[in-house]
């Protein structure tokens, strides 16, 4: 059996630390395949991860090539080599792909059918610009979308069957993609297919009951629920705003619903392992990282990144936000290289700050992706016929061995802190928009025309101003706790109970949707939530920003001081406690441009093992070290008081 | 011009880190003010850094440039969109003959419907150059096997072996396709020239003189 853990995955009994990377068998030379395993291998990769595109098996409608035609295609081969080397693997068969590929992976046969594609308030398809060729997007609600990809999956069922665990090597599965309207992801872009309104009036129907419940809240008269039409922007004249309030939370709606219908179709397949989805990037509205978590069937639901040079603040608050909301924080997708027209690439120096930072701040599992070198991707640890990079192969081996011999994943951060974000109030941003289509040059080598969306910025008035100050509260509660060098996570108004209890104090928005006239229903509950959540005892909430500066003082008090702490401003810390010993690791980072001179001081005698540097030990309460300018620098921390 | 199975392969990181830097030499340095006009309101902002300050400071304009001109030397464009006009320019761009077409096509018509669709008004100081023209007149229509290699303070900075068969690039490769380590351009053409079939071309360039050539063509 194999199945999702909070510290990674547990493959036939043995809990072990997810760590995985991305080779697409397709795009290497049969003979080469042996070699770039082995590559991988001595990087120390146990698992790795590959797509199976539908657009390379299906080479015209009912044509299908898995190795008959071109050899690099097969993938009983590749998954019986990986077998052969004892390695696991996690698969991706899309329907929706990107990889880079033209037409992000689906068949053109397929996007060349009205029936399947989005459209727009116009009713003309929705382009989504790549640089290889525009096509259309396809429908989230379109049937046939669904009833074509059950006719591929149908054909990789046998095949995936014979390889899973513990037959094969098989361990785990991904729903579709990035779903998230192909980054187009702003309110009033698209789907206004004859598909997707109807499932919005079943949504509806689903949320009011009553059509006389519905007309009341738009303040207009409907006799069905078919009667009623989407928003095509919005429109600053209607005073009744839930309109436009319902038609964002559909959009929400139709990425749920087409993952649990691509989640059922890998169900129907009856193959032994779980599944996943992987989000591209978005913490708020239109995805959801806990609704999809909550959807039958679909494990875990993690957040891809792609860092750019030293950039701290996304992945800070990326990860945060998923340790504080995901069954397990997993970036399914790490860059690891880049695209062939981003324009500039991370060095490995980079690359492995990124990584440790996105570890310090609570990443439990990651696939790095790529790992091999391919067709339009660059700078990785193996290039695409094999032979390594030296330089990004021995940094990743440095970083597995780090990983798998101090067993990382056995380390939780704990921060006791949560801050909510409002989720609605992320609603209230996204339906302020009259006509932001996005951009129409997204992933090419040349910028086209762009209109700003600044330019579409409506509500003015009251609404704007709440979507302001919530944005001022978060960067402020941020900034005091950061200041304070407290640590917390982050989540929404979605957090789970379950999540709930790992936390002492929570911080939500003090804003009232009522008093402006929305409806926050979920706000509501969160609020009934959070009350039965302090009466468990020693908890506390904190609304709005006012009282965070007494924080410290209160948690001093109370007992929940911190461990250890340093005195410079350009070093973040983080201490991670392992499940059982009485040992922690203690990350620290220095985010600024120069080297630092720190001096971390522990509450109590510890012995400090650098696990960098050729395990030089260190006892006392004080350690002083020099951290160099973007580096991430780890201590392993034993109680040292017996010995003293 | 961008066939749609290109091939991108064997991009030495080392070098090609470096692209943004190359194709920021054939940016046109065009800075647009975007202006909607909407139920004979207007509201304006900068296509990168927010509002247009005006006398209120509220980010509107007055209905015409005026003195803008002056004011904004630096500034090429103003777009004076009405909401109608972008539906309409949506309608265009997404029309059904554009949903299977190359990138650079496609850029073009986007770039072309700003243009002829009513209720877009574009007033610009002076005709330029796009970045996809300079771009293209610098690549040109070379058929077969082109060899870039861009030095800069005398060493290798970026280097591009490019195939394009029919006016389509179908390959987009570099040195590395011969070893990471090979950084010999007289090697490196030659092996070009015995892997492909040709005709072969060779540009041999200065980062300084792309920037002052194809930067500031008008």
């Amino acid at each position: 059996m194999v199945e999702f853990t909070n510290k990674g995955i547990r493959i036939g009994g043995k809990e072990t630390g997810l760590y995985s990377g991305s080779i697409h068998y397709w795009r290497h030379a049969k003979k080469d395949w042996e070699k770039i395993l082995d590559s991988a291998a001595g990087m120390g990769f146990q698992i790795l991860e590959t797509y199976i595109p539908w657009s390379v098996h299906e080479v015209e409608e009912g044509v299908y090539d898995f190795g008959s035609i071109d050899e690099s295609k097969d993938l009983e081969g590749f998954l019986q080599l990986c077998e052969r080397k004892g390695k696991y693997l996690i698969v991706r068969p899309g329907p929706h792909i990107n990889a880079e590929l033209s037409l992000f992976g689906y068949p053109r046969f397929l996007l060349e059918e009205e029936g399947v594609q989005a459209k727009g308030p116009d009713q003309k398809a929705v382009i989504y610009p790549f640089v290889t060729g525009t096509f259309p997007i396809p429908s989230y609600a379109s049937e046939r979308l669904y009833e074509k990809t059950e006719v591929y999956f149908a054909r990789l069922q046998p095949v995936l069957q014979r390889h899973c665990y513990p037959k094969g090597c098989i361990i785990a599965i991904q729903a579709d993609n990035e779903t998230c309207y192909f980054f187009r992801d702003k309110a009033y872009v698209m789907d206004y297919c004859e598909d997707s309104v109807r499932l919005y009036q079943n949504m509806l129907e689903e949320e009011y009951g009553d059509i006389r419940a519905l007309s009341r809240a738009y303040g207009k008269s409907f006799q069905s629920f078919k009667d009623v039409m989407p928003p095509r922007g919005y429109d600053e004249k209607e005073i009744h705003i839930a309109w436009f309030e319902d038609w964002v939370k559909y959009k929400e709606y139709q990425i749920l619903y087409a993952l649990k219908r691509m989640t059922d179709i890998l169900l129907d397949m009856k193959l032994p392992i779980p599944i996943f989805h992987n989000c591209a990037y978005q913490t708020e509205t239109p995805v959801s990282v806990q609704r999809i978590e909550a959807i039958p069937g679909l494990s875990v639901a993690g957040i891809d990144a792609y860092p750019e040079k030293n950039d701290t603040k996304m992945l800070k608050q990326r990860i945060r936000y998923m340790a504080g909301s995901s069954r397990l924080v997993f970036v399914p997708e790490f860059g690891s290289g880049s695209w062939f027209d981003r324009g500039t690439l991370l060095t490995e120096k980079q690359e492995a700050f990124s990584y440790l930072y996105a570890l310090m701040n609570g990443m439990k599992a990651v696939n790095f992706y790529m790992l091999a070198e391919r067709d339009r991707w660059t700078g990785c640890p193996i290039r695409a016929d094999g032979i390594i990079r030296k330089n990004f192969h021995e940094m990743f081996r440095q970083l597995l061995c780090f990983l798998q011999e101090e067993e990382v994943h056995s380390y939780f951060r704990k921060p006791g802190i949560l801050i909510l974000k409002s989720y609605e109030i992320g609603r209230l941003e996204a339906l302020l928009s009259t006509t932001d289509l996005n951009s129409f040059s997204s992933n090419l080598f040349v910028k086209g025309p762009v209109i700003p969306p600044k330019l579409f910025e409506a509500g003015a008035g009251r609404l704007r101003a709440l979507v302001e100050r919530e944005k001022e509260r978060l960067s402020k509660t941020m900034e005091i706790l950061d200041r304070l060098k407290l640590d917390y996570d982050l989540s929404d108004d979605y957090v789970t109970n379950q999540k709930l209890y790992d936390y002492h104090t929570v911080i939500v928005s003090d804003e009232d949707g009522n008093a402006q006239g929305l409806c926050w229903k979920k706000t509501e509950q969160l609020q009934k939530r959070l009350k039965s959540w302090q009466a468990m005892g020693k908890r506390r909430v904190i609304f709005g920003t006012e009282h965070l500066n007494q924080l410290k003082n209160l948690m001093e008090k109370e007992g929940k001081a911190v461990a250890f702490t340093c005195d410079s401003n350009e070093i973040e810390l983080a201490v991670h406690e392992h499940e059982e010993k009485k040992q922690q690791l203690v990350y620290l980072a220095n985010v600024s441009d120069q080297e630092v001179k720190t001096t971390v001081k522990a509450a109590k005698q510890s012995k400090f093992t650098a696990l960098q540097y050729e395990n030089k030990v260190t006892t006392g309460k004080e350690l002083e070290l020099w951290i160099p300018a973007h580096t991430v620098t780890v201590y392993k921390v034993e109680d040292d008081t017996y010995d003293s | 011009m961008i066939h749609k199975n290109l091939l991108a392969e064997y991009l030495s990181p080392q070098l090609w880190t470096n692209l943004g830097t190359v194709l920021a030499c054939f940016k046109s340095g065009q800075k647009v003010l975007h202006v909607l006009e909407n139920y004979g309101e207007y509201k304006a902002v900068w296509e990168d850094k927010g509002p247009f300050p005006s006398a209120d400071g509220k980010g509107r304009w007055e209905g015409n440039p005026g003195d803008i001109w002056e004011l904004y030397p630096d500034l090429t464009e103003i777009r004076v969109y009405t909401m109608d006009g972008i539906k309409r320019y949506y309608e265009k761009v997404q029309c059904k003959e554009n949903c299977f077409m190359d990138s650079d096509l496609f850029l073009k018509k986007a770039e072309a419907c700003l243009d002829d669709t009513e209720g877009i008004k574009r007033y610009r100081r002076e005709e330029g150059a796009s970045v996809l023209e300079r771009l293209t007149t610098f690549l040109g229509a070379r058929e077969g096997l082109t060899l870039i290699w861009l030095t800069r303070k005398g060493e290798l900075f970026f280097n591009c072996i490019a195939e394009v068969r029919e006016g389509s690039l179908v390959r987009i490769s570099t040195s590395d396709r011969y070893g990471e380590e090979e950084f010999d351009e007289d090697t490196v053409y030659s092996k070009m020239c015995e892997e492909f079939t040709g005709p072969y071309h060779h540009v041999k360039i200065k980062m300084e003189t792309l920037q002052n050539d194809y930067g500031d063509i008008q």
